[in-house]
């Protein structure tokens, strides 16, 4: 079943934030940027194989890819199924660097 | 407009600010500001010293470099110096060369060995035909594949 949430995300280094809104389904999650035309840090998503969501924040901040994925993949832009299941066969759960609390 | 790295991972969701990076990117490309250019110090300067250096635009090859100051080449005498390029032309490159930080005799020099038919390395040389000693260096440019 889908549900769709408005979340407050904030940067756990620099504290930078924004408004999203992220669309869960069984197949993965969404996000709708909510685009106002202003400056935001936080400028990318990413539901990760840990199911945690990950984001990135032009001060330097990225969780888009847990620890596990980013020493296991050999091209994260396109990674094999075999690592993806050596991953989830063996699922270790990351703390996400970024604060998200539904609004 | 400088350049920036731009990549994603599997599944990611970008959002418009990372996605104008690319047209950034493209801006930086088309005023050249983000195009690396950065020479790069040869590390044998040959006989003659000083610093050499080099730009390789994907074949064509852009080198320059300033011998040290030369001893005192008495009048008539003449300077022979080697200049090692800092990598190697595939033909004989086009050549300028000039004298800098000249004392001494004020009359005037001849500069010879100006084209280079090796690729690896040049002969320069300066003939004083002045009357009295002189010193310089040698400042060079070198174009070519």
């Amino acid at each position: 079943m889908d549900t769709t949430k408005t979340y407050l995300v904030s940067c756990g280094d620099c504290g930078g934030e924004r408004n999203v809104k992220i669309r869960r389904t069984p197949v993965g999650s969404y996000i709708d940027w909510l685009e106002d035309g202003a400056s935001h840090k936080i400028v990318s998503f990413r539901e990760r194989l840990d199911s945690q969501w990950g984001f990135q924040c032009i001060c330097g901040n990225n969780d888009l890819l847990t620890e596990q994925e980013a020493n296991t993949f050999n091209n994260p832009a396109s990674p094999k199924a075999q690592e993806i299941e050596e991953i989830v066969s063996n699922l270790v759960v990351q703390k996400p660097k970024f604060n998200v609390v539904e609004v | 407009m400088a350049y920036a790295v731009w990549s994603v991972v599997a599944n990611e969701q970008p959002s418009t600010a990372k996605w104008n990076i690319l047209g950034t990117n493209d801006a930086s490309f088309h005023d050249g500001t983000g195009i690396a250019l950065t020479p790069t110090t040869g590390s044998n300067a040959g006989t003659g010293g000083g610093s050499t250096n080099y730009i390789n635009l994907n074949g064509f090859k852009i080198m320059w470099g300033i011998t040290n100051q030369s001893s005192n080449v008495t009048a008539g005498g003449t300077l022979a110096w080697g200049v090692t390029f800092p990598i190697a032309f595939s033909a004989a490159p086009t050549m300028t060369a000039t004298l800098e930080n000249h004392t001494g005799s004020t009359n005037a020099l001849t500069f010879n060995g100006s084209d280079p038919t090796t690729t690896a390395a040049v002969n320069l040389s300066i003939l004083n035909n002045s009357a009295g000693g002189m010193t310089a260096k040698i400042a060079w440019h070198a174009f070519g594949t």
